[in-house]
């Protein structure tokens, strides 16, 4: 680790928060719960920029999930960020998700920035530059629209012959240049270099990712910190970058703050949905669970309660933060039911029989549905 | 189903007949031929015929036109029916159905044709309503009715029938219902109740999925109507996306291909540039050739000037001291004439002198003259000169003059396009003023609009909440009970209907009074009425006789315990139901279910109500957010109307009509630029105008200063007066100085006459010296000249050789050379260019130029139509639409399948059931086996008989053999075991009309306890003209028996033929 004296300046960089972002998949209080989460990190953040004494927060884009979120939201951020250190500045940037645009929650007039406290700045326009430091800038560009072709990153001032100070710029658009295909606000891989500066800070990838790694002059996404689908494997993160003295080049080390990990999981056994289910570090977990099993009725009715039990109940939590469950590979296995239903009246076992008739046709799977009913409230009444 | 009351008249051999009949064992006896199956005819056609069939005319009494009347009164699940039929066909008859809950006081339900649809649906005997099968045209059959009310006639005839020949289902079914309740397994019933639980709450009585509010299908199907609306929108927002990206691409190529002819156009001015340049540089280079070649010829011509003055300089060197010598000469001649000159000046001097001073005076006074008159036209002309220095700077003022007014003309000019410019500015941030104050008055109207929808809703969920509460405050106030308790209460009116029926079988009492008695008698806890002796009485179970003060004496049926039984059965029956019935002013339960069925309904519509009051309430949610949003909005109303101010509305909403706020604002810009490029133009022409007004006030200020020179007093004079003075006096001084000089030679003339001698020799001597002086003179002046020569010729010899010495003459020769050399090598223009292909190329330029900006800003235009439609953002909510679209559709399938399941178990299970329990044959099999075994000591086993009943034969020990191959006497018995094994199970009244006739006494006595025992059950009504099979022994049963001599009133005693 660089030593205190080498560091000429320390930021904390973090983008994407989305706050407001719905997760319309989800049932309402599941929604609620994952909705909350992204606000709660904020707080994280705010701590690690305490603990590692940053000269500045740098916030590059998409913090609100739209231009003109709720009440709830752009007040929440306000009394987080009133609650941070006022030691440090804290930089918001507008991103594609949530533009500087006329009435927006970065409109000069809007309620939401005259409530913001004085170490809050927002980008709002194109030539926006703050001293970090007496010998360190940063330069950054708001995104005006909520898509576009232009390249931010021009905006930047180019570095003048002799000027040695480091410089910080900072732009939301994405790096994806493959020939053909459209990006939103693309940022070529060598702008650090050519606008001269010593890192860019950039937001809109909700995966951590330099690029490209080991340059010279960084371009970094430090993710979502909180992830917002499945599939965001590299989410959860900010960015600490510890510039050294002598412009060499930033030292980039990525912290966790997100508590939720979106998780895909399969399970092809009883055995295995009971060790997930038992499971006790699963409550930060949005788990989509994909059971491929045909299991006889008793475990399968036991598959049934595991599951129940890592979903939760109107009057229980379960096991698992948020749980969905694809069902289609979950199949009753019914060779052997008649073993189940010992000694019940002869009209029941009549309409059993007939259940496994319609088993054959293609009424099959709500007939293996009727018949795990039935198996149920036998076992229930007994 | 118990029978209690028939009455006929006129009714085939029966004239009047009036008879009483209670539960259990009734024996109606009497001989042969008296009219007991007439009477169980009259039961049937009370039952089951129309008033208006034809098939009464058989019951007319012969040889009269009366008409059969009947009268029945019948109980079914403690309700007492009358039915009241005249048989008429085809007119004159009539019907009428009443009810009563106390047996006393009857209400006309239905009367007419509708009076046998009402009885069949109450007996549920597998008859249709009037109209169809088995209609009018004669006595309808039955399954059922022929076990109930078989004919006498042949009874085993009911083994040619079964339920399956029935005109509807209602038999079989009540039949089906009466069996299976018997063999209901409670697992199998709670298993039931919990599926159809589940089913109720997705699907309708008749199988349809229910669509209601509380369906679980609702919940779904309305998210996913509202998830799929969403992803359409956003959907809809992707394809304009993909539009104006794909706009924006051929935008782009469009605006590379601009920017390349404009790159191209750029490149042909830079070439045509370059040739001006080039052909500028060797121009200048040409000059430089020549001003340099110049300087070499100035360099040669002073060399040889230098040579020539070195020449002339030594040339005069060499003339120089001869002509001092001249001089010396010259000087001594002159000398010695002035000498000869002055002697002889002196010999005349005082005879001369009175001449020589007058004319001299005169000359001198002509002299002076003329000096002044000089002086005054040199004076004249210096006015003169004065007068054209004033001219000139006179035009100088006037071009001056005209270009200030030029300048201030195009000043004005500019002025003019500035104003318009404003003007165009002005309108411009008018429209936007104007275009502000509309969107937000028209988002203003959208959130007003929005509010009322909100607070209609709100007042909507008011309503509703209060009608649901009122309802259920209503219902709660009823106290109505539950439906367990209904439950309850009914198991407690069906107790006390077994309990009571126990006592029922009959009571009488005939008074023989020898003295007068006070005394009231109540039948079956009716009304009193005196006790009258020879009046005999009868009632089912009670009479009580109350003998005032003495007491009372009450006499009942059945057995003490049994009595008991009853009365503690209904002292629970009037604690816990009459008070309820009391309460709610209920006739029967029937009425409370009614009242309970009503309430629930009401709860429902409550909950309805309740639940539309919830989506009222969700669908004002946002109304905090809209107030807000609406308080922003006026804000910003009132703002922009502030802005607008004193607007001129017409003007500014014609300017912003058509134009989006993108486009105003893009005009403004325009409006903005154009202005200030304007004014930098009227800037640079009022700083024009500041020099020309400068240069114009320092030529007024020569003219003046000039002027002031014409006159000296510094006044201002007319310039043309002055002018015509001046011309005046320069030809008056000009006058004076001819006159002038003329006098002067008058008087140099006179002078001259007087000395004309003196003159001559003086003149002698003058010219001498004259001569003199001028030799001397010519030779000073040549030596003057000769010295000036040599100083001139020294000094301009000086001159060159210093130029000579400035001049670097080999340096000079080398720049020579070396321009010579670059305009050599300058390149030449690559073609010929003219000053139009110039400008051509120019136009081109700016052309080029113009058409890219166009392309880029419709590319900017594009791109802020992409902002708008939301671009990556909205593809982004897209995917999460689909997935939220798609997760719903799951869900739905889930609770579907899960539904459907629950539904397809249940009919599972009832179509189980009905196998189990529907094949009758089966479920009677063993009872019916097992009583003929018992009648036949084990010979015969059971009847086979098929799921309806149909009979299809007997087992023996040889096997199933068919009924044909039996005795009358067996069938008959059969048929009776299983009419009664089925009146058993239908809690139903069975008549028998000498239903044994074929059986021996051994068996009989078989069936009269048979009989005697299901009559603890059920009400038996048999015809027999044999009571003694029934009513004597040594252990007689619990029976009623009746003369049907001392109650059947014959109408035509000897002309019918007897009724076997």
């Amino acid at each position: 680790m660089t030593e205190e004296r080498d560091v000429a300046l320390k930021l904390l960089h973090t983008a994407d928060w989305h706050l407001g972002m719905r997760f319309p998949s989800f049932s309402e209080d599941e929604q609620l719960t994952l909705m909350r989460a992204r606000m709660e990190v904020i707080d994280r953040i705010a701590g690690v920029a305490d603990s590692n004494d940053v000269d500045a927060v740098l916030c590059a884009g998409d913090l609100f999930d739209s231009p003109k979120p709720e009440e709830d939201w752009w007040k929440g951020l306000c009394a987080r960020l009133a609650a941070a250190s006022g030691r440090r500045p804290w930089v918001l940037l507008p991103g594609n998700h949530d533009p500087l645009v006329e009435g927006s929650v970065w409109d000069p007039e809007h309620p939401f920035r005259r409530a913001l406290p004085e170490w809050v700045h927002v980008v709002d326009r194109d030539d926006f530059t703050l001293e970090l430091t007496s010998d360190a800038s940063l330069f950054a560009v708001p995104c005006r629209s909520a898509s576009g072709d232009s390249h931010l990153v021009d905006k930047i001032p180019p570095r003048e012959e002799g000027d040695s100070s480091i410089r910080v710029g900072m732009v939301h658009g994405q790096t994806f240049d493959v020939e053909g295909f459209s990006v939103n606000f693309p940022i070529p891989k060598n702008a650090a270099a050519d606008r001269g500066v010593d890192y860019l800070a950039i937001g809109d990838t909700h995966a951590f990712r330099e690029v490209p790694p080991g340059a010279r002059y960084p371009t970094v996404y430090p993710s979502a910190p909180e992830p917002t689908k499945f599939g965001e494997n590299d989410a959860g993160f900010v960015a600490l970058v510890f510039f050294p003295r002598g412009r060499r080049k930033p030292i980039i080390r990525r912290e966790r703050v997100g508590r939720w990990r979106w998780v895909e999981q399969e399970c092809t056994s009883i055995e295995e949905l009971r060790s997930l289910a038992a499971s006790d570090d699963l409550r930060r977990t949005v788990l989509r669970l994909v059971p491929r099993m045909k299991l006889g009725a008793e475990p399968f009715a036991e598959a049934e309660r595991l599951l129940r039990s890592m979903a939760g109940t109107q009057a229980t939590h379960g096991t698992v933060g948020v749980l969905t469950v694809d069902r289609e590979d979950f199949v009753l296995d019914t060779d052997d039911i008649e073993a189940a239903f010992e000694d019940v009246p002869d009209v029941l076992a009549a309409a059993i029989a007939r259940l496994r008739q319609v088993e054959d046709t293609e009424e099959g799977p709500t007939a293996r549905r009727a018949l795990y009913h039935l198996y149920r409230l036998v076992k229930e009444a007994r | 189903m118990l029978l209690r009351r028939i009455e006929v008249r006129d009714f085939g051999c029966i004239g009047r007949a009036r008879v009483r009949l209670g539960g259990g064992l009734n024996v109606l006896y009497g001989p042969n031929d008296l009219g007991k199956s007439t009477l169980a005819s009259a039961i049937r056609a009370a039952l089951l015929l129309q008033h208006n069939s034809s098939g009464a005319r058989e019951f007319v009494p012969w040889g009269t036109e009366r008409k059969p009347e009947v009268l029945l009164e019948f109980e079914i699940d403690g309700r007492v029916w009358r039915v009241e039929k005249r048989f008429g066909y085809p007119s004159g008859g009539s019907a009428k159905l009443s009810w009563s809950n106390d047996g006393e006081t009857f209400t006309q339900q239905e009367e007419g044709r509708a009076v046998d649809g009402h009885i069949r649906t109450l007996l549920q005997w597998g008859i249709a309503a009037p109209g169809g099968r088995g209609g009018k045209h004669g006595l309808p059959t039955s399954f059922l009715a022929s076990v109930l009310l078989g004919e006498q006639a042949v009874p085993y005839r009911l083994f040619e029938t079964s339920l399956g020949g029935d005109a509807d289902d209602s038999g079989k079914d009540r039949l089906a219902e009466a069996l299976s309740a018997l063999a209901t397994d409670p697992l199998y019933q709670d298993v039931l109740t919990a599926v159809q639980g589940r089913v109720d709450e997705a699907f309708t009585a008749k199988g349809k999925p229910r669509s209601g509010k509380a369906s679980p299908f609702a919940k779904v199907a309305a998210e996913i109507k509202v998830r799929r609306g969403s992803l359409e929108d956003l959907e809809r927002q992707v394809e304009q996306t993909d539009v104006v990206v794909s706009r924006l691409s051929e935008l782009h190529t469009l605006a590379d291909r601009r920017m390349g002819d404009l790159a191209a156009a750029k490149e042909g001015l830079e070439h045509a540039e370059l040739d001006r340049k080039r052909a500028a540089d060797r121009a200048a280079l040409a000059e430089e050739v020549e001003r340099t070649r110049g300087q070499l010829d100035t360099l040669e011509r002073n060399k040889a000037e230098v040579d020539r003055l070195g020449n002339e300089r030594r040339e005069i060197a060499a003339e120089l001291p001869k002509a001092e010598t001249a001089l010396e000469t010259a000087a001594a001649a002159k000398e010695a004439a002035t000498k000869a000159l002055s002697q002889l000046g002196d010999g005349d001097r005082d005879g001369d002198d009175s001449v020589d001073t007058a004319a001299a005076l005169a000359v001198e006074r002509s002299e002076a003259a003329l000096r002044d008159a000089q002086a005054q036209r040199a004076e004249a002309e210096a006015a003169h000169r004065a007068l054209e220095e004033w001219s000139t700077t006179n035009v100088e003022v006037a071009e001056q003059r005209t270009a200030f007014e030029a300048a201030e003309a195009k000043l004005a000019e500019l002025q003019r396009v500035v104003e318009a410019a404003e003007a165009e500015a002005n309108a411009v941030a008018e429209a936007i003023r104007w275009r502000r104050r509309a969107d937000a008055e028209q988002q203003v109207h959208g959130l007003e609009a929005k509010l009322a929808d909100f607070d209609q809703s709100l007042a909507r969920a008011d309503t509703l909440e209060a009608e649901a509460a009122q309802l259920r405050r209503e219902v709660e106030a009823e106290a109505l009970p539950s439906a367990t308790d209904l439950t309850r209460f009914r198991e407690l009116g069906k107790s006390l209907a077994v309990a009571e029926a126990k006592l029922g079988g009959g009571v009488w009492l005939d008074a023989a009074l020898h003295e007068s008695v006070s005394a009231s008698v109540a039948v079956d806890g009716g009304a009193a009425q005196p006790l009258v002796s020879g009046s005999p009485l009868e009632g089912n179970a009670q009479l009580r006789v109350d003998l005032g003060e003495r007491g009372h004496l009450l006499f009942g049926g059945g057995s003490a315990e049994a009595a008991s039984d009853a009365k503690a059965v209904r002292a629970q029956w009037e604690t816990e139901v009459g008070a309820v019935l009391e309460r709610l002013d209920a006739a029967d339960l029937a009425a409370v279910e009614q009242r309970l069925h009503d309430a629930e309904q009401r709860l429902a519509t409550a909950k309805g109500k309740e639940e539309e009051a919830k989506t009222q309430r969700r669908l004002a949610a946002g109304r905090k957010d809209t107030e807000a949003a609406l308080q922003d909005a006026r804000g910003e109303l009132d703002r922009a109307a502030e802005a607008c101010g004193d607007l001129d509305e017409g003007r500014a909403k014609t300017r912003a009509a058509d134009l989006s706020s993108a486009e105003l604002d893009d005009a403004r810009r325009a409006a903005d630029a154009s202005l200030e490029r304007h004014r930098d133009d009227r800037r640079g022409r009022r700083d024009e105008i500041g020099e020309v007004r400068a240069r114009l006030e320092v030529a007024k200020e020569r003219a003046a200063a000039a002027l002031r020179g014409l006159t000296p007093d510094g006044e201002a004079a007319d310039p043309e007066a002055l002018a015509s003075a001046i011309e005046a006096r320069r030809g008056a001084t000009e006058q004076a100085v001819e006159a002038a000089k003329e006098a002067l030679d008058e008087a140099v003339a006179g002078a001259a006459s007087k000395a004309e001698h003196l003159r001559a020799a003086r003149e002698a001597a003058r010219e001498a010296v004259e001569g003199a002086t001028a030799s001397h003179d010519e030779a000073a002046t040549r030596v003057r000249e000769l010295r000036d020569t040599a100083a001139k010729a020294e000094a301009a010899l000086d001159v060159r050789r210093e130029q000579l010495q400035g001049t670097d003459a080999m340096a000079l020769a080398e720049t020579f050379a070396r321009l010579s050399d670059a305009l050599a090598a300058a390149p030449e223009p690559t073609e010929p260019l003219t000053e139009e292909r110039f400008e051509t190329l120019q136009a081109a330029s700016r052309d080029a130029e113009l058409a890219a900006d166009e392309a880029s800003a419709e590319v900017r235009k594009q791109e802020g139509a992409l902002a708008h439609v939301g671009g990556q953002v909205v593809r982004e909510n897209a995917e999460r639409a689909r997935e939220a679209l798609d997760a719903a559709v799951r869900r739905e399938a889930e609770v579907e399948l899960d539904y459907r399941a629950w539904k397809l178990l249940l009919e599972t299970l009832r179509e189980a059931e009905n196998e189990e329990g529907t094949h009758l044959g089966r479920a009677l099999a063993d009872e019916i086996g097992e009583r003929f075994a018992a009648l036949t000591d084990g010979r015969y086993g059971g009847l086979e008989l098929g799921p309806e009943l149909e009979a299809k034969g007997l087992l023996t020990s040889a096997g199933e053999q068919p009924l044909e191959r039996f005795s009358e006497g067996v069938k008959e018995q059969l048929a009776t075991i299983l009419r009664v094994s089925i009146a058993e199970h239908l809690q139903g009244a069975l008549v028998l009309d000498d239903h044994l006739a074929q059986t021996d006494p051994s068996r009989t006595g078989w069936f009269r306890e048979l009989l005697a025992a299901a009559a603890q059950r059920i009400q038996v009504i048999v015809l027999t003209c044999r009571p003694s099979e029934y009513l004597g022994g040594d252990d007689p049963p619990a029976a009623v028996g009746q003369d049907m001599g001392e109650l059947i009133e014959r109408s035509l005693p000897n002309l019918r033929p007897a009724d076997a």
